[in-house]
């Protein structure tokens, strides 16, 4: 029987807070393995700012689902009442489809997220070194990052920005293909030009302004980011004509940018286009400026919409990626399936072979030597022959019947289950 | 008669072909239907091999080149914007842009066979294989040239997506607008090299195979001025260093300029260039 066990904690039985308390560190998975080692015959924790999960196959007696959950606080050497999350259970084939949507970004809080095959190898890879992973868990590991780089290829499962920065990052890219080399110019140092100067550093921009009221936020902005030259709100005019992508978030009342400044900005290099993309609220630029020829305006409702039509696009692959993963889970109950019917063959042989012995046995003295050897001869043949199709239909995948419900059965009607107890 | 029967058949069939075509990759635009994502560009090789076959047994069957009518040149022109359009799709592996680019064959071949008929009765001057190469670069020039206004309308389309803020479904599945200037570019490139090619073949054989040969002939006067609006406009691009938008106006001129011309030349003009 499959015994994996999965018990998660995640962002839908816990809350950010719970959910950071009960997130395990390399250093507490190390910890906790010993634990683990004592009652698992084979376990992995995967620990993301989203979820923290424990897939275990127990040694011996099975450990109820309560169980399991208190050996994950009690890891984190959580008090009684400290942090109350739900948690979810996943049992047998069921946990290990749960791996594979887990792999996959479709059980992700931001449905498509690629990060989790990363932090899945890692627990993986972390499983392997401290020895709690085995043949079972290695093989369903495998296969989940199989899955996940599937649903990723080939289906649009991570496509499209999902967050406004990054919607401001892949709008420049429809505008001007490849940004390396480009310049770009952000109004403001808060958290939001911080997350844009993140998005734009790996696209190799050339330069990078960052203009604000405080130069030295600026300056802190640029020295965090390890790009960019830090510019005070004055000289704003100044700098405007060598951008190519300005991103906008300040506070306060007001436009920043001016219809004036931007058609000056523009003169002279009219041909080149100029993307401003305004995420301030209230808004940091002049509407219009959209009129000035070659300049694309774009607000924060522009990158919502963007972020809306990709979080849709990614809502619709979940079918897609649902399909993939049950070819995936297909192929590792076959090869769970092909390590089960192996010894229940045996089994099955071996109880009618006994069977066969005893009864000879019981009447060996009623025959001579010579009937005895054909009685031998005779009911060996018989047992190969009532048992060869059994056998043959049993390996065979074809004919409707899952090798899980083949197995179940035979064992069921010659009580191979009680056999094996005792 | 069992060609010309051959010949009545794939005539049929190419422009169902071609509509197939454009189904999947509509498929594949519209709905990002496995189906059409997977075999649009086989289906559409196949049908470009369909169709040379049909050129080739036209060509059988008339005993010269199938460049003797508008008609015939029509489906000339039509295999060679899905041939350019392959090569294109095959080296920049951009996909999305099919859909309209096989339109445009799929309209000149259905105009062809709708109203091409078997010219087996022509002017010797017609079975010269230098008519092949001036007539063929013609075709590829002309062809080009189409396909940088369709780039160039698609530029535009998007260009217009995203200065209105309306993100549908031409953001998100066009190359982005560099690409597609860049696609429009080197199909004007392209276009200009073939058509270079035409006038200096024109020039060197047409005098010396054309008894009333004229170099005032209009169809030759417009020629000349596509090729230098085209000219210009490439050295255009590459001293004042135009990008962008003004590529693209200017290669959408050129081309309404160039069927415009040719329009009037061929149907209210009297010209030399006209065999039948």
């Amino acid at each position: 029987m499959f015994r994996l066990t999965a018990v998660s904690i995640n962002h839908r039985t816990a809350n950010v807070e719970a959910r950071e308390k009960i997130f395990y560190s390399s250093e507490e998975i190390r910890e906790i393995s010993e634990k683990l080692n004592s009652v698992a015959r084979e376990s992995m924790i995967v620990s993301t700012c989203n979820r923290t999960e424990l897939y275990m196959i127990p040694a011996s007696t099975p450990k109820t689902h309560d169980e399991l959950y208190r050996l994950v606080r009690e890891g984190k050497k959580l008090a009684d009442g400290e942090v109350e999350v739900g948690f979810e259970t996943y049992e047998g084939f069921e946990a290990v489809r749960h791996l594979f949507a887990v792999a996959s970004g479709i059980d992700s809080l931001m449905l498509g997220d690629i990060q989790i095959l990363g932090q899945l190898k890692e627990a993986y890879n972390t499983g392997v070194e401290l020895g709690t992973v085995g043949s079972l868990l290695h093989h369903a590991c495998q296969m989940a990052l199989k899955a996940g780089k599937r649903a990723k290829a080939e289906t649009k499962i991570s496509e499209g920005a999902v967050s406004v920065s990054y919607a401001a990052v892949e709008l420049a890219e429809k505008i001007f293909g490849s940004l390396k080399g480009r310049t770009a110019l952000l109004i403001g140092a808060g958290e939001t030009a911080e997350l844009a100067a993140k998005d734009l550093k790996p696209k190799e921009i050339g330069r990078l302004f960052i203009v604000n009221r405080t130069l030295e936020r600026a300056k802190n902005l640029a020295d965090e980011i390890g790009l960019g030259e830090a510019v005070q709100l004055d000289a704003l005019s100044e700098k405007l004509p060598q951008a190519e992508i300005v991103i906008s978030s300040v506070g306060g009342s007001g436009y920043v940018l001016t219809r004036e400044m931007v058609a000056a900005a523009m003169k002279g290099r009219e041909i080149n286009p100029l993307l401003i993309i305004d995420i301030g609220v209230p808004r940091n630029v002049d509407p219009a400026v959209r009129k000035v020829s070659n300049v694309f305006l774009n607000d924060i409702d522009s990158l919502n919409m963007i972020v809306e039509n990709n979080m849709q696009m990614r809502r619709a692959e979940i079918v897609a990626v649902q399909r993939l993963l049950d070819e995936e889970l297909n192929d590792f109950m076959k090869w769970y399936n092909s390590l089960e019917v192996g010894p229940t063959i045996k089994m099955l042989r071996d109880k009618i072979e006994r069977i066969r012995e005893e009864e000879i046995d019981r009447h060996k003295g009623k025959m001579k030597d010579a009937d005895l050897q054909i009685v031998e001869e005779v009911t060996r043949s018989l047992v190969n022959k009532i048992l060869h199709e059994p056998m043959t239909n049993l390996k065979n995948a074809e004919n409707g019947i899952s090798m899980v419900d083949r197995v179940k059965m035979l064992k069921s009607l010659f009580g191979l289950d009680e056999d094996e107890k005792s | 008669m069992m060609l010309e029967y051959f010949v009545d058949l794939l005539k049929i069939s190419l422009p169902i072909l071609y509509l197939f075509t454009i189904f999947l990759y509509g498929l594949a635009f519209f709905l990002d239907e496995p189906f059409g994502i997977r075999n649009r560009t086989r289906f559409l090789i196949g049908t470009l091999i369909v169709h040379i076959i049909y050129l080739v047994s036209q060509t059988l069957l008339e005993g010269h080149p199938p460049t003797t009518s508008v008609f015939e040149i029509m489906s000339v022109v039509s295999f060679t914007i899905g041939l350019a359009y392959v090569y294109i799709e095959i080296r920049t592996k951009v996909k999305e842009t099919g859909l309209f680019i096989i339109s445009l064959a799929f309209l000149f071949e259905v105009i062809s066979a709708a109203f091409v008929k078997t010219e087996v009765h022509v002017n010797p001057v017609l079975k010269s294989s230098v008519l092949g190469l001036h007539v063929g670069s013609a075709m590829l020039g002309y062809s080009a040239l189409a396909i940088a206004a369709v780039y160039g309308g698609l530029y535009l389309m998007m260009y217009h997506e995203i200065r209105s803020s309306k993100f549908g479904i031409v953001y998100r599945k066009l190359p982005d607008l560099k690409t597609l200037e860049r696609l429009s570019y080197a199909s004007i490139v392209l276009g200009f090299i073939f058509l270079s090619v035409v006038i200096l073949v024109g020039y060197v054989w047409l005098p010396k195979t054309i008894d009333d040969f004229s170099y005032s002939d209009p169809k030759l006067i417009i020629t000349d001025i596509v090729w230098v609006i085209y000219f210009f406009a490439l050295l255009s691009k590459r001293l004042m260093r135009w990008t962008g938008r003004t590529v693209i106006i200017v290669s959408m001129v050129g081309f309404l300029l160039t069927v415009a011309s040719m329009v009037v030349v061929n149907v209210f003009l009297p010209s030399f260039h006209n065999f039948k």
